[in-house]
C-alpha cells in the first residue's frame, strides 16, 4: 500500500469563514476513500484544493503532496505519448485499453516502485517538475498544476449534463483532455478516445464520440466523463458526488465502473458523497467531515459496524432503511383522489404518462416511485389540474377536474396542499414566512383569525409562532421546507401532494422532515401522494406504493408487499440497485445481483 | 427543405405586412406628396393633375396593389411621351429625385453597406476583445475603467461623437477627410480612408455594447460547470477561455450582431448625415423632409428585408454554433 | 419654396445672441472678378436637379449658373433688385397695357453644339412646364398665360397658342389679363431654352442643355455635382454673370453643422467654399466670437416676413384680431428667433428691399412687446374678454418656442392660446389644402419668389388662393382687396403699381388677417478665398452668379 496523495493539515478559508480546518488523510493506490459529510461540511472544498481550482478568494494552508510518477507509469505515459503507433498498431480498441490496464497494475502494486509520500521523507518539490520527489500542490506554479490536473488527477463532477461543454462533441472534449498532456496525432487520438469510451462500458463508442452532450443520457455522460478523467491514466480520481444526479439503476452501473477502475488500474479514488449507501457500496476507507473538520476516519467495515463518533452514528441512523418495519395501510375504502386511465402525451412521440390508474384512499400516504422521466411528477401536476391531460379522468374530492368549472376547480384546489422539492424556490424571498403561510388563508378567506392560525401552524411544524416575522433567507433548507409544509396544510387539505420534498435536504434534515410529515398526516388524516425516486424514503413514509416506469404503473400495493417481495422485474431491479448503508450487506447484494444476471 | 421554405414564406409574409402597414400609415398620413410637387403657386386643377399622374387618385387598396404588382412587372406613370418608366422590380418612383426607388436604393446601398459592414467588423473585434479582457481581469482597475468608458460610450449620441471626431481628427489634426464617399471600385485606399472615421465612430458606440455583453456573457459562462471541467482537465487558461468560454458566448453575440448589422444595413441615419455619406440613411431623412413617400416606403421595405434576412442568418448560424438548436428544431418541425 | 426656407432662417440663432452686433450688410463694392479656381458650394440638399420645369431655384442661385432665361435679376450690394435682360434684348415690350408681351433674343446666342438659341426653344421650355409629369416648379405663368389652365404640356402633342414665335428671334406671350410684373415672371427657370430634340423628360434635370456660363459635367447622386465652363457662353452677351471660377462643385448632403465647422476651420479646399444653408445657431455664435471668422459671416438685411396668421373664418370679429395685433409680443418673438441676427420687428406686408414699399404701422405700440391695455380695451369692446384660441404650429426649427413666446404675450391680455404642433408636411397640408379649417392661428413666414410687391401680397391675400394648395392661410376674402390686387397686378407702370400695392398693403392690415411679426435675416459663411460673396436687399440669399475666388 502506498500513499499517492496526501492531505496534511489542510485548511481552507474564505475571508473569515473557515470552510475546512486541519484536514488530514491519504489516498492509496487501488483504494477508494470516501469523504462523507452533509452540505457545507467542507468535503468538496478540500478536494478542489488539491487541484488548485478554488476561487481566488480562498486561502489554502497545509500541505497536499502528490507522489512522484513512478518509472513504470512514466514509461507508460511516454510510450503512449511518443508512440501512439502502438495504439493504432494494436488492431482492436479494447486490446489497447487492456494494455494500459496491465501496465498500470504492474507499475503500482506489483513493483511497488512508487515512492512513499510520507511527511518525513518528502522534500519540497521543485516547480515544474513532477519527477523524483513528491510534488507539493498547495501554491504550486500554474504549469505544475496544469500537468497535475487531468494528467495525474482525473476528476468527475456531480452533474454530468452541465459538466460537459454543450457546443463541442464528447469525442472532441475527450481528445482535448488527451492532447493537453500528450501531443498525439489525430488518427491515434481517435483510436484512443474510442478505446476509452469502450473501457467505460459505453456501447457504440463512435456514436457517443460524435454526439453532443444534449444527445446523451445522464448515465452515458457520466461514463464518458469517467473516460475523460482516466484518459491520461491518472494516479488519482476525484469523484465529487458522481452519482447524485443519476437514477438509482444508472448509479449502480457507475459505481461498478469506478470499482473496476480501482481494481484493474489501481487508481486511487477520492469519493465525495453524502450518500451512506454509496459509501457502503464502494468505499474502502471513510473520512467523515462535519463543519470543515474531520470527525472520524476509519476503514469502511468498522465505521459502519461500530462508529466511533456520535456524529457518524447519527448520520447512519438518519439514513432511511430498506429493512425494518413498514407502515400498514389504514382500512379505508373511501378514495379522496385518483386518476383513471390517465394519459399525458406531448406531441406524438412523448408519452409522459400512459394509461395510469391510481387511487389515493383517505388517510393514506401513497408513495409514487420511479426514475427520472417516469412521469411521476406529471401525475402530481395532473392532480392539481396543471398537466395537459390527453385522456382519462382526474378526480379530487369527488370533482372531475377535466369537466369542472373554473369556480369548482378553485374550490377543489383549496382542498389540495402542495410541497415541492426546492423550498427556496417555493417561497417569496421578500415576504415574511408568516405572510407566506397566511397567503392561502387570505386568498380563500378560510380563517377569521389569520394571525392565530399562522401561529398554530408554525407550532405544528415545530418552528414556533415567534418565527412568523422572519424571512426565508434567515432559515435553513429544512426550516424552509417546514414553512412550505405549514402553508400546504393551512387549509386542512383533503390531499397533500409532496413531490420529492426531501431530495434537496441533507440526510439528517431529511429524517426530521419525513418524521414531521408522518406526524402531521397521522394528526390531520389527510391523504397524501408522496413522489420520490428514493425507495428508502418511500418505505419510511408510505402506506402504499406505486412503481412507475416509462409512464406506466408496473406494480402497486401495500408498501410492505411491494418492497419486500416485488413481483415486477423493474421493481426488483430498482430495489437491487439501491445501495444500502451496510458494507457487508451491500457486498452480498451485489453478488446476488451479479449472479442473477 | 420544408424548414427553408417555411422560413422563406415567413419572411415574405413579414415583408408583405410591413409594406402594407407602411403604405397605409404613410398614404393615410396628412402629408400630401402631390401637394409637395404641385409647384408654386399651386391651383386645385394642377394639384389634381399631379395626384392623377403620381397615382394617388386611386383608392388606397388599388394603390397598394399597383405597388405590389409593380415589383414584379414594373410600372409606368403617365401616358404621354413624357411618361415615366419604372422597370421591375419597381419599388415606386421618386418624382422629386426623378428616379425609380429601386435604382436609388441600388445607388446608395454600397455606401451604407461599406459603412455598416466595416464598422460592424471593427466593433465586433474591439467589443469582444475589450469585454474579454474585462471579464478576465474582473474587478481590477482595468475592468472598471473599461466598463465606465463603455457606459459613457453607450450613452453617447452618434451625431455628437461624429461631430467631435470630425472636429479633432478632421479639422484640428487634419488627419482624415471630413466628408464624402469614394466607391471601393474607384480606389480601395480612398474608400477606406474616407470611411475610417465613420467606422470608428459607429464602432466605438456599438463596441461598448458588445464589450458589456461579452463581459457579462463570458462571466456567466466562466462560472459554468464545464469550465471547471475544462480546467480540471489541465487545459491552458487561454484554451479554456477560447474553446470553452468565448465559444459559448458566441450565440448571444452573434444574435446581437446579426440584428444590429441588419438594422444598420437599412441606413445609419445620423452617421451618414454627419459625414455627408450619400447612403440609404441620408436618402431616408431627406425623403422624410420632403414627403417623398415612394422613397420612404422603398427604404422601409428594404431595411425590413435586411433585418429579416439578418434574422434568418442568425437563426441559421445558431444551428451551426449551438448543436442543441438544430436538435430542438428537428423535434418541432420534422 | 421660399416660405419653407424662411422658416429655417428663424432657426439660425439662439437667445444668447441678442446682444451681438449684426454684421453690416453693405460690404464694399466688389473690387473685381478674378477668373479661375474651383468654388465649392456646401449644401444640405441631397438632390441636384436643374430641370427648368421642376425648379424653384432663385434666378441668382444654382440654376442661374447653367440656365439663362429671357430676363434675370441684377442683385448688387446696396442697390435695390432690378430685372434686367438676359437672353432677351430688353425686359419686354407691351403695347396693350400689359396683356401682350414681346421679347427679342440677343444675337450670337448658341448652345454648346453651335446651334443658335431660338425662341422656339424658349416656347418649348415654357410648354413642357405645364406637363403634370414635370410638376413642382415655379408656376406663376401657368395661370397667367391665356389658355394655361387647360394646357397639359407638349407631350400630348398640343402646343400653347398664347405663345407665338413669328421667327427665331421673337416671342410673344398673350396673357389672360394684364400683368405688370411679367418681366419678372420671365426670369423664372421655366423661361430658359430647352431644345426639343434634347428633351428626355425623366432625366433632363441631370444634364440640361446649358445656356449659361456652366454646364454639369458630372453628377453623383446625393453626393456631388460638378459644373465646368460652357464654352458656348459669351461674357459680352451677359450683364450679370461674372463666371469667375473655372469649376464649381456642389457638395451635397452636407450636415449644416459640419459644413459650418468646415467653413469656420477654413482649411485646404474649404478656403474656396461657401455654405448654401443658414449657419446653425451654435456655429453662428462661435463664428461671431472669433475675429478671424467673423469677417466671413455674411448676414442679410431684413427680408422674409414672419407673421401670425389669423383664420378670419373663425376669428370673425375684427376687434379681436386688432387686439391680437396689439397684444403680439414682437420683442419676445424676436428673442425666440435669435435676436438681432434673426431679424427686426415688422409692421408691413411688403418686405424691405421690395421696390415701392411704404413703411407704416397701423397698430403702433411704444414698446415692441405690445400694448396690452389697448388689446384689453378692444376685447372688452368686442364683448370677448377671455377668448380661447388654437395656434397650429410645426415641430421643425424654432416654431414651437416662437409660438410659446407669443402665447405668453397673449396671456397678458387675457387671451388663452392652446398650441398644437404638427410635423412640417402635415402642417403644410393642413393649412394649404383648406379641407380642415380647425385652427384659429398659425405661424409662418414668406419671402416673395420675385422682388415685386405682387409676390408679397397676391399669393397670401387673394381670395383665389384659399385652399387647394394656395397660401391664403387666413382664409381672407375681401372683394375690395381682390379688386386692388387685380388693378395692381395689371398695372404696367412700376410707380403706379407700387402705389397700388402699398395701398393694398394698408387696406389688408386694416382687417388684420395677419399680424406682421419680424422681417427675418439669414447668415451664411464663406471660405477666405471666396470674393464677391454678398447678399443684396432682396432675396436673403447670396448671389452665386458673381462669387469668385481670390487668385
Amino acid at each position: 500500500m502506498s500513499d499517492v496523495l496526501r492531505f496534511d493539515g489542510v485548511s481552507v478559508t474564505f475571508g473569515s469563514v473557515r470552510a475546512a480546518r486541519d484536514v488530514t488523510f491519504s489516498l492509496r493506490r487501488g483504494r477508494v476513500l470516501a469523504l462523507v459529510g452533509e452540505s457545507g461540511s467542507g468535503k468538496s472544498v478540500t478536494a478542489m484544493a488539491a487541484l488548485g481550482l478554488l476561487p481566488p478568494s480562498a486561502t489554502v494552508s497545509g500541505s497536499i503532496r502528490l507522489a512522484a510518477a513512478g518509472p513504470a507509469a512514466s514509461a507508460a505515459i511516454a510510450a503512449a505519448a511518443g508512440a501512439s503507433a502502438s495504439a493504432s498498431a494494436s488492431a482492436s480498441a479494447s486490446a489497447s485499453a487492456d494494455g494500459i490496464g496491465t501496465a498500470r497494475g504492474e507499475g503500482g502494486d506489483a513493483a511497488g516502485s512508487i515512492q512513499l509520500a510520507s511527511a518525513e521523507s518528502v522534500e519540497p518539490a521543485s516547480a515544474g517538475s513532477l519527477e523524483g520527489a513528491p510534488a507539493e500542490l498547495i501554491g504550486a506554479a500554474p504549469p505544475v498544476l496544469r500537468a497535475v490536473r487531468g494528467g495525474r488527477i482525473g476528476t468527475i463532477f456531480q452533474e454530468p449534463t452541465s459538466a460537459w461543454n454543450p457546443v463541442h462533441t464528447i469525442g472532441a472534449q475527450i481528445a482535448e483532455a488527451i492532447t493537453a498532456h500528450r501531443p498525439t496525432p489525430r488518427s491515434a487520438l481517435r483510436t484512443c478516445v474510442l478505446a476509452l469510451l469502450t473501457e467505460t462500458g459505453l456501447d457504440d463508442p463512435s456514436r457517443i464520440a460524435r454526439s453532443y452532450p444534449h444527445q446523451l443520457s445522464g448515465g452515458q455522460l457520466q461514463r464518458a466523463m469517467i473516460a475523460m478523467a482516466i484518459s491520461c491514466e491518472p494516479d488519482v480520481l476525484i469523484a465529487d458526488e458522481p452519482t447524485t444526479a443519476l437514477d438509482v439503476t444508472v448509479q449502480a452501473g457507475i459505481l461498478a465502473l469506478l470499482r473496476r477502475l480501482r481494481d484493474t488500474h489501481g487508481t486511487a479514488i477520492l469519493l465525495i458523497t453524502h450518500d451512506m449507501g454509496v459509501v457502503a457500496d464502494l468505499a474502502d476507507d471513510v473520512v467523515v467531515m462535519r463543519a470543515g473538520e474531520v470527525v472520524e476516519s476509519a476503514p469502511v467495515a468498522p465505521l459502519f459496524a461500530e462508529p466511533a463518533h456520535a456524529y457518524t452514528s447519527s448520520l447512519l441512523a438518519a439514513v432511511p432503511s430498506l429493512t425494518g418495519p413498514v407502515l400498514t395501510p389504514p382500512a379505508s375504502v373511501k378514495t379522496v383522489a385518483g386518476v383513471r386511465d390517465l394519459s399525458v402525451h406531448y406531441g406524438r412521440s412523448v408519452r409522459a404518462v400512459d394509461g395510469v390508474t391510481l387511487d389515493i384512499p383517505a388517510g393514506t400516504v401513497v408513495g409514487l416511485v420511479g426514475e427520472s422521466g417516469s412521469g411521476k411528477s406529471t401525475i402530481g401536476r395532473a392532480l392539481v389540474g396543471l398537466a395537459p391531460v390527453t385522456s382519462g379522468t382526474v378526480t379530487v374530492d369527488g370533482t372531475d377536474l377535466r369537466r369542472a368549472s373554473r369556480r369548482a376547480l378553485r374550490a377543489v384546489r383549496s382542498r389540495i396542499g402542495i410541497v415541492f422539492q426546492d423550498p427556496a424556490a417555493a417561497l417569496d424571498p421578500r415576504r415574511t414566512i408568516g405572510d407566506s403561510i397566511a397567503e392561502p388563508l387570505v386568498l380563500h378567506r378560510a380563517a377569521t383569525d389569520v394571525r392565530g392560525r399562522v401561529a398554530s401552524l408554525l407550532d405544528s411544524v415545530r418552528l414556533g409562532a415567534s418565527s412568523a416575522g422572519r424571512y426565508p433567507h434567515e432559515l435553513s433548507g429544512g426550516q424552509r421546507q417546514r414553512v412550505v409544509i405549514a402553508r400546504a396544510i393551512a387549509l386542512n387539505p383533503a390531499l397533500l401532494i409532496a413531490d420529492e420534498p426531501t431530495s434537496a435536504l441533507d440526510v439528517s434534515i431529511q429524517a426530521e422532515v419525513l418524521a414531521l410529515l408522518a406526524d402531521l398526516q397521522r394528526e390531520h388524516g389527510f391523504a397524501c401522494l408522496f413522489i420520490s425516486h428514493d425507495l428508502a424514503v418511500i418505505r419510511a413514509v408510505a402506506h402504499r406504493v406505486a412503481v412507475l416506469h416509462r409512464g406506466k404503473v408496473v406494480e402497486e400495493g401495500a408498501t410492505g408487499d411491494v418492497l419486500s417481495s416485488p413481483s415486477h422485474p423493474y421493481t426488483q431491479r430498482l430495489l437491487a440497485a439501491a445501495p444500502v448503508p451496510d458494507p457487508d450487506l451491500q457486498r452480498a447484494r451485489r453478488k446476488e445481483a451479479a449472479a442473477s444476471l | 427543405m420544408t424548414r427553408v421554405s417555411k422560413r422563406l414564406g415567413g419572411m415574405i409574409l413579414v415583408l408583405l405586412i410591413v409594406s402594407f402597414l407602411t403604405y397605409v400609415v404613410l398614404i393615410a398620413a396628412p402629408a400630401d406628396p402631390a401637394l409637395m410637387s404641385c409647384g408654386r403657386p399651386c391651383t386645385p386643377d394642377r394639384l389634381a393633375d399631379a395626384r392623377a399622374f403620381m397615382g394617388y387618385d386611386e383608392p388606397l387598396i388599388a394603390q397598394y396593389v399597383s405597388f405590389l404588382t409593380g415589383i414584379f412587372t414594373g410600372r409606368t406613370f403617365g401616358s404621354t411621351a413624357a411618361a415615366v418608366e419604372c422597370a421591375a422590380p419597381c419599388l415606386g418612383y421618386s418624382f422629386r429625385l426623378g428616379a425609380p426607388v429601386t435604382e436609388l436604393i441600388a445607388d446608395r446601398a454600397p455606401v451604407t453597406f461599406s459603412l455598416a459592414i466595416g464598422a460592424a467588423v471593427l466593433w465586433l473585434v474591439l467589443g469582444v476583445a475589450a469585454g474579454t479582457i474585462s471579464a478576465v481581469k474582473r474587478g481590477t482597475l482595468l475592468d472598471r475603467a473599461a466598463m465606465t468608458l463603455s457606459v459613457a460610450a453607450v450613452s453617447a449620441p452618434a451625431y455628437l461623437v461624429g461631430l467631435i471626431g470630425l472636429l479633432i481628427f478632421g479639422f484640428t489634426l487634419d488627419m482624415v477627410p471630413v466628408s464624402g464617399y469614394v466607391p471601393l471600385t474607384e480606389s480601395p485606399i480612398d474608400w477606406a480612408w474616407h470611411l475610417i472615421l465613420p467606422w470608428l465612430v459607429l464602432a466605438l458606440i456599438s463596441a461598448a455594447v458588445y464589450a458589456r455583453l461579452t463581459r457579462t456573457q463570458l462571466l456567466d459562462v466562466l462560472g459554468e460547470d464545464f469550465v471547471r471541467t475544462a480546467r480540471a482537465k489541465g487545459l491552458r487558461e487561454g484554451v479554456v477561455l477560447r474553446r470553452h468560454g468565448l465559444r459559448n458566448t458566441l450565440v448571444p453575440i452573434v444574435t446581437y450582431f446579426g440584428l444590429d448589422l441588419g438594422s444598420l444595413l437599412g441606413g445609419a441615419v445620423l452617421t451618414e448625415r454627419v459625414f455627408s455619406m450619400p447612403g440609404l440613411g441620408s436618402l431616408l431623412i431627406d425623403a422624410f423632409g420632403n414627403a417623398d413617400l415612394p422613397v420612404i416606403i422603398g427604404i422601409t421595405l428594404f431595411s425590413t428585408a435586411m433585418i429579416v434576412a439578418a434574422n434568418a442568418a442568425v437563426d441559421l448560424l445558431h444551428g451551426v454554433l449551438d448543436p442543441r438548436v438544430t436538435h430542438v428544431q428537428k423535434g418541432i418541425f420534422s | 419654396m421660399r416660405a419653407r426656407h424662411a422658416v429655417a432662417a428663424a432657426a439660425t440663432v439662439i437667445l444668447g445672441l441678442t446682444g451681438c452686433n449684426a454684421n453690416p450688410t453693405a460690404p464694399a463694392e466688389p473690387s473685381g472678378f478674378a477668373k479661375g479656381g474651383t468654388l465649392r458650394i456646401l449644401s444640405s440638399s441631397t438632390e441636384f436637379s436643374l430641370d427648368p420645369a421642376k425648379s424653384q431655384s432663385l434666378a441668382i442661385t444654382s440654376s442661374g449658373l447653367v440656365l439663362r432665361r429671357l430676363t434675370t435679376w441684377d442683385i448688387s450690394p446696396g442697390k435695390p433688385p432690378a430685372v434686367v435682360p438676359d437672353l432677351a434684348t430688353d425686359t419686354g415690350r407691351t403695347t396693350d397695357g400689359g396683356k401682350t408681351w414681346t421679347f427679342t433674343l440677343k444675337d450670337g446666342l448658341t448652345f454648346p453644339d453651335g446651334s443658335p438659341i431660338t425662341t422656339r426653344d424658349i416656347k418649348y421650355g415654357v410648354e413642357r412646364s405645364f406637363a403634370p409629369e414635370l410638376g413642382g416648379g415655379l408656376g406663376y405663368h401657368k395661370t397667367l398665360l391665356d389658355g394655361g389652365e387647360a394646357y397639359k404640356g407638349p407631350y400630348t402633342g398640343a402646343s400653347l397658342a398664347s405663345i407665338v414665335t413669328p421667327d427665331d428671334k421673337t416671342i410673344t406671350f398673350t396673357l389672360k389679363t394684364a400683368y405688370g410684373d411679367w418681366p419678372w415672371i420671365v426670369s423664372m427657370p421655366a423661361f430658359s431654352p430647352v431644345p426639343k430634340a434634347s428633351d428626355d423628360p425623366a432625366n433632363y434635370g441631370k444634364n440640361p442643355v446649358p445656356s449659361g456660363p456652366y454646364r454639369i459635367t458630372s453628377y453623383t447622386a446625393g453626393a456631388e455635382a460638378v459644373l465646368e465652363r460652357n464654352p458656348a457662353w459669351k461674357q459680352e452677351t451677359d450683364q450679370v454673370r461674372t463666371a469667375g471660377p473655372d469649376k464649381i462643385i456642389f457638395q451635397l448632403g452636407q450636415d449644416t453643422t459640419v459644413a459650418a465647422q468646415r467653413l469656420v476651420a477654413d482649411s485646404g479646399d474649404d478656403k474656396g467654399a461657401f455654405g448654401a444653408n443658414f449657419v446653425p445657431p451654435a456655429q453662428l455664435a462661435q463664428a461671431q466670437s472669433n475675429p478671424s471668422v467673423k469677417d466671413r459671416i455674411v448676414t442679410s438685411s431684413p427680408g422674409a416676413l414672419a407673421y401670425l396668421v389669423i383664420n378670419t373664418r373663425r376669428v370673425t370679429d375684427v376687434r379681436v384680431r386688432q387686439a391680437l395685433a396689439y397684444a403680439s409680443d414682437k420683442r419676445a418673438y424676436l428673442v425666440a428667433s435669435g435676436g438681432e441676427l434673426g431679424g427686426s420687428p415688422a409692421s408691413t406686408l411688403i418686405t424691405p428691399g421690395i421696390p415701392g414699399r411704404v413703411a407704416y404701422d397701423l397698430y403702433p405700440t411704444t414698446d415692441p412687446a405690445g400694448d396690452v391695455a389697448k388689446a384689453k380695451e378692444l376685447l372688452t369692446a368686442a364683448g370677448q374678454t377671455a377668448p380661447k384660441l388654437t395656434l397650429l404650429t410645426r415641430s421643425d426649427g424654432q416654431w414651437s418656442s416662437q409660438a410659446q413666446a407669443l402665447q405668453q404675450g397673449f396671456a397678458r391680455a387675457g387671451i388663452t392660446v392652446e398650441i398644437r404642433t404638427e410635423e412640417y408636411e402635415s402642417w403644410f397640408e393642413h393649412v394649404t389644402s383648406g379641407e380642415r379649417d380647425d385652427y384659429d392661428l398659425t405661424l409662418t413666414s414668406w419671402q416673395p419668389d420675385f422682388p415685386s410687391a405682387n409676390g408679397n401680397i397676391a399669393p397670401l391675400f387673394a381670395s383665389t388662393e384659399i385652399g387647394g394648395g394656395g397660401f391664403n392661410l387666413s382664409r381672407y376674402s375681401a372683394p375690395e382687396v381682390d379688386q386692388l390686387i387685380a388693378a395692381a397686378t395689371a398695372e404696367v407702370d412700376p410707380a403706379r403699381s407700387g402705389a397700388l400695392w402699398a395701398q393694398a398693403d394698408k387696406r389688408i392690415l386694416q382687417d388684420v388677417p395677419v399680424v406682421p411679426l419680424i422681417y427675418t435675416r439669414n447668415s451664411f459663411l464663406r471660405g477666405s478665398s471666396v470674393e464677391n460673396f454678398y447678399i443684396g436687399e432682396y432675396p436673403t440669399y447670396p448671389n452665386y452668379l458673381k462669387a469668385s475666388l481670390k487668385q
